[in-house]
């Protein structure tokens, strides 16, 4: 006890500094952070706070990167579908010739009337040398709607392009035995286009509509023109700190918490902080000779400093894991993501197949109906 | 693991499980309850509403959205979208609405659809209060939606025809819907808003037949005395007045056509019989129709920016439409000393534009002819004039344009010119929005349309030769600054074309638009039925135009005459007037019924005449005592053109009068007394209310000339003309318009 109140007054000071940085960012906020948390972590419900482990910790918590050995690397795609996308595929291969006359449109339009249709993929490349980690990502949404205004057709658009580059440690205070910390430090590169709707007026309905206009020949082709957003987006720069913690806690819990872009500067201020309180229960477990398995639980508390109300911001997560030495080589996992259920599944040893199934209901416009989202995306480690 | 451990672990997960349920982790977030919904969530429920059907619900969300965060434009537009579905309205079918009316519609397209190819979109024959509210209440709702969304702006937007709306508190500008998502839906709605706003009496978004019951919620702090003055204002005809106008607002728009506009059809009488209102039932139109302009021209150029062709393409008509019902409306506007429709030379030097002064002489003077051509001759001594085409001496007249038409062989010159008249290029160079505008319903296209038609329809070969016809595509109307104003003519004083219509329901000077920039001043016949004579030309100045005002004094000396019209002698009870009227041993109730019936240029009179003698005195002998005349012929101006003991023509307006003028009182007395009322009511009509005999010695008019000035401000048409406080220069306070906030 003595320790830790020594170790608490050495560092009483820095905990004063990071705490005014981190109110003083809140009052001059800009941006929502990247979202991207990687496979695992969105598939418990986007949590994980105080067991996420690994190059995914670059994201959610760097303490996670203390305990890495060795080294490795991966790389992995993958891209998402859902229904409405491929009711938007199938409807502009017909109709996508109506898009400039509105009353063929109108009496055509029914079928995607005011629906989002959403497109979203991610590349990763990542890696660790001991418990040093880095990754470059590119995580991206689309969304695109034929929608009314009242009573003429509009077009809508969104776009959230995120490239970031990564790297962080991880490390155990000696001082501190039953503490990791990490940190991580990235630079951002986003296209964005806060999605909308436009009208007959605005620039970016007509590149909209004409994209649309444009022949096709496949349906890859038309799906492809939902990434219209980004003949509209516009870029911003930014640069920033992730910073995290966990403590082991007796019979398999631990507790975490992170701060993300905790600072993130970005486009000439702040992006939303965030910070992460989570806890988790492990207990490790063999049934299959040679391999390690591993059943995680967590639960999180996010606070997002943005608008939605405090207490929608829970996550919870379960994961069954098997692993063959260190190496990842199956992956079951469910999750509450704010109530909203995630499930995924991953299976290989070096090429893994992987399945994300999320689900979002935050959409406004008319015709937004709750989205289910099927992610499928495949890696290679080594 | 220790038993005391797996009691910590089943607590903790117990307690964990109780807050995420107490915390609503398991209740997704558009299933909570809607009492605690945020603005977010209720956007999120009412649209789950709108997608299923339930709009009713979807508004009433979307209306508490509103309320939780007045700057959310979603709100606003998703309610307008609800209210909109709810109601069944959709482009197709507003844009069916107008292509109906135009000469290019697809009649059976038009007639499957149960759509009326006369009149304006949503009007028809069979429209009724409960229809058109169907129509208008959405409309109106999603209009008012979407300006919340736009006019966000802290300066005022000027509009075409010089209104300007007022900036507003900066409402729904949170910027989630751009005002590009508004404005072509804000345009399309705006007109049909601005067509049916005169109807929404009471301004409450709503047509019905309980007018005016919102005005006690809205004027709850004022006295019962000022509430019951306001509504009076709005709803002059009680609850069923928006009723009553949408009546009447039928019969003033069935045969116009949007396509085709000019003003020969419009009887500005169904606008309301009451002149004072026609500025305010302009302005209730013409205030949207102008902002509907704005939007659609706005949509218009980013479409002809962006090559969007075929969205082109689909808008034009409507937008056509649009202008040129806007420019149209704002050639209406009446008596406000400005040159509402585009007809004056430009002031040199610049001056404050004055009235046009002009009478009529010569329209019911025997000696001068008596040609009733409702035109502004322009010197009686011309001597190129022909009688034989009496109106070919007026101003603005296609034979008048050519008698002052000539080829100058000047080499410096070489082309057309005319000493009185303006060409088309040169009144283009006035206002060159004239100039630009080459629609078939543009300010020039309607005066050489109406040129050609008077010439092609009215006049002998000879008349409507190429050379005539050269004229029509030449000359305006309009006179030249320099014009001179001839000793002895019609124009008087002032500035040609500066409310200088009359409120005739004619087309004064020729240029394809009736009863436009009309006039209403002290002095002036404004509305064409003075005792006008040659005998005046060149007595009367603009100056002194006041004496001209006709004075009356309603009950001057006998009781029972306090009777709001002008009667012909006060000397005799009016216990005889009943008995003349309807025989027997009347009663005042009687006596009320007929008040009317000796009162100069009523209807009831009319009637009474007609039933006595009919046109042609039954007694000639008595006919030489002016006192015991007894005809039609004697004391009212003929209505048609024809002679009306052959002729059954009648005034365009007294049936209409017969119907909704006449006192149901001495309907229900008058009418049993004879088998064929229908062809009393036809003789009576052939005469209009116009005085034509001499000043009775013991009338109640006194001095003056009859038909100047001729109302009082009592909200009741003393004249008989079917009109009510015309002919009088503005409201003021009087039984009619006392308590005006």
């Amino acid at each position: 006890m003595l320790e830790w109140d020594s170790v608490m007054k050495k560092h009483r000071p820095i905990a004063g500094i990071i705490a005014a940085l981190f109110f003083g960012a809140v009052s001059a906020l800009a941006s929502v952070g990247p979202k991207y948390r990687g496979f695992e972590v969105d598939g418990s419900g986007r949590s994980g706070t105080a067991s996420v482990y690994g190059e995914p910790a670059l994201f959610l918590n760097p303490a996670g990167l203390s305990d890495l050995k060795g080294n490795g690397f991966e790389t992995s795609a993958d891209f998402g579908v859902n229904s409405v996308l491929l009711d938007y595929a199938s409807w502009a291969a017909k109709n996508s010739k109506y898009i400039k006359q509105i009353d063929s449109l109108l009496l055509r339009m029914e079928p995607v009337q005011n629906k989002w249709a959403p497109f979203s993929n991610s590349v990763v490349m990542q890696g660790h040398y001991q418990d040093f980690a880095f990754a470059l990502v590119e995580d991206v949404r689309y969304d695109l709607s034929l929608s009314k205004a009242v009573i003429t057709p509009v077009m809508g658009a969104g776009m959230l392009s995120d490239l970031q580059f990564t790297a962080g440690r991880g490390f155990a205070p000696a001082a501190l035995p039953d503490w990791r910390m990490g940190f991580a430090v990235k630079y951002l590169y986003r296209l964005r286009f806060p999605g909308r709707l436009m009208g007959t007026t605005d620039d970016e309905f007509y590149k909209v509509v004409n994209k649309i206009n444009q022949p096709a020949h496949s349906i890859m082709d038309q799906i492809a023109k939902i990434k219209v957003a980004s003949e509209v987006a516009q870029p911003g720069l930014g640069f920033g700190v992730n910073l995290g913690a966990m403590r082991s806690l007796p019979n398999g819990f631990t507790a975490g918490v992170s701060f993300l872009d905790f600072h993130t500067f970005f486009d000439g201020g702040f992006m939303y902080p965030q910070m992460n309180l989570g806890g988790s229960y492990a207990r490790d477990f063999d049934i299959l000779e040679g391999m390690h398995h591993r059943v995680i639980a967590n639960l999180d508390w996010q606070i997002p400093f943005s608008w939605e109300p405090w207490y929608k911001q829970w996550k919870l997560g379960a994961a069954v894991e098997g692993r063959m030495g260190s190496r990842l080589v199956s992956l079951v996992a469910l999750g509450l993501n704010d109530g909203y259920p995630t499930f995924a599944l991953k299976i290989g040893y070096i090429l893994n197949l992987y399945y994300l199934y999320t689900a979002e209901e935050t959409g406004t416009y008319p015709g937004q109906y709750k989205l289910s989202f099927h992610k499928i995306g495949i890696t290679l480690s080594f | 693991m220790e038993r005391k451990h797996r009691k910590w672990i089943a607590a903790a997960g117990f307690s964990a499980a109780w807050m995420l349920g107490g915390c609503n982790v398991f209740e997704p977030f558009a299933s909570k309850r809607t009492s605690s919904l945020d603005y977010r969530g209720l956007l999120i429920r009412g649209n789950d509403a709108l997608n299923h059907g339930r709009y009713v619900e979807a508004e009433s969300l979307f209306i508490r959205a509103q309320r939780k965060y007045p700057k959310g434009s979603e709100a606003y537009l998703f309610h307008a979208q609800a209210i909109v579905a709810e109601y069944q309205l959709d482009f197709n079918k507003l844009k069916l609405e107008f292509e109906c009316r135009r000469a290019s519609r697809d009649v059976a397209k038009c007639a499957a659809n149960g759509i009326d190819t006369n009149g304006i979109p949503f009007i028809h024959p069979g429209t009724t209060v409960d229809s058109i509210e169907r129509i208008y209440w959405p409309v109106a709702a999603a209009v008012r939606d979407l300006n919340y969304i736009l006019r966000s702006s802290k300066d005022s937007l000027v509009l075409i025809g010089g209104y300007k709306l007022p900036p507003d508190s900066g409402q729904a500008s949170d910027g989630r819907v751009t005002a590009g998502v508004a404005r072509l839906d804000l345009g399309l709605l705006l007109a049909i808003n601005g067509m049916l706003a005169p109807l929404d009496m009471d301004q409450n978004l709503h047509i019905t037949v309980t007018c005016g019951t919102n005005l006690d919620i809205a004027y709850a702090d004022s006295s019962q005395a000022v509430r019951d003055s306001v509504k009076r204002l709005k709803c002059g005809d009680g609850l069923l007045s928006e009723q009553i106008r949408l009546d009447n607002f039928k019969k003033l728009t069935q045969d116009v056509h949007i396509d085709n506009l000019d003003s020969k059809d419009v009887r500005a009488r169904n606008m309301s019989v009451n002149p004072n209102d026609i500025n305010a039932f302009i302005a209730s139109m013409q205030i949207p129709i102008s902002a509907s302009q704005y939007n659609l021209d706005s949509v218009h150029s980013a479409m002809v920016i962006n090559s969007y062709t075929q969205g082109q393409a689909e808008i034009e008509g409507v937008i056509a439409n649009v202008r040129d019902l806007n420019n149209f409306l704002g050639y209406m506007r009446y008596n406000d000393t400005i040159d509402d429709d585009y007809d004056v030379d430009s002031l040199n030097p610049p001056r404050k534009p004055t009235a046009y002064f002009w009478h009529n002489f010569d329209r019911d003077d025997i000696a001068a002819g008596g040609y009733k051509d409702h035109g502004i001759r322009y010197d009686y001594n011309d001597p190129m004039y022909n009688p034989a085409y009496p109106s070919s001496g007026d101003i603005g007249h296609p034979l008048h344009r050519f008698q002052h038409f000539r080829f100058d062989s000047n080499p410096l010159v070489n082309s057309w010119v005319s000493d009185l008249y303006l060409k088309y290029s040169e009144l283009g160079r006035r206002y060159p929005g004239l100039a630009v505008d080459t629609s078939k319903n543009s300010r020039f296209s309607l005066m050489r349309k109406k040129c050609k038609d008077m010439l092609m329809n009215d006049y002998p070969p000879g008349l409507n030769d190429a050379g005539h016809i050269l004229v029509c595509d030449s000359l305006t109307t309009v006179l030249r600054n320099d014009a001179p104003r001839p000793a002895r003519s019609d124009w008087i004083g002032g500035n040609p074309g500066v409310d200088e219509e009359m409120i005739d329901e004619y087309d004064n000077d020729y240029d394809g638009i009736k009863d436009e920039d009309a006039r209403n001043y002290v002095g002036y016949d404004d509305d064409d039925d003075a005792l006008m004579t040659m005998s005046m030309l060149g007595t009367i100045t603009p100056a002194n135009s006041g004496t001209l005002s006709m004075i009356w004094q309603d009950d001057s000396v006998g009781p029972g005459h306090k009777n709001k019209c002008i009667d012909i002698d006060i000397n005799i009870p009016m216990a005889n007037y009943a008995d003349s009227a309807f025989g027997g041993n009347p009663d005042t109730t009687a006596q009320r019924a007929a008040q009317r019936v000796f009162c100069m240029g009523t209807l009831e009179h009319r009637l009474y005449l007609a039933r006595k003698a009919g046109i042609t005195s039954l007694n000639p002998d008595v006919m030489r005592n002016p006192a015991y005349r007894d005809s039609l012929r004697n004391y009212y101006t003929v209505a048609g053109s024809g002679d009306p003991t052959s002729s059954a023509d009648t005034g365009k307006n007294c049936m209409d009068d017969v119907r909704r003028h006449l006192g149901q009182d001495f309907k229900n007395r008058w009418f049993p007394m004879t088998p064929d009322s229908a062809a009393e009511v036809n003789l009576a009509c052939r005469f209009k209310h116009i005085w034509l005999a001499p000043r009775p010695a013991n009338s109640e008019w006194t001095s003056g000339v009859y038909g100047v000035d001729e109302e009082k401000y009592d909200c009741v048409d003393n004249d008989g003309d079917g009109w009510i406080d015309e002919d009088l220069i503005d409201r003021r306070s009087g039984p009619c318009w006392s308590g005006i906030p």
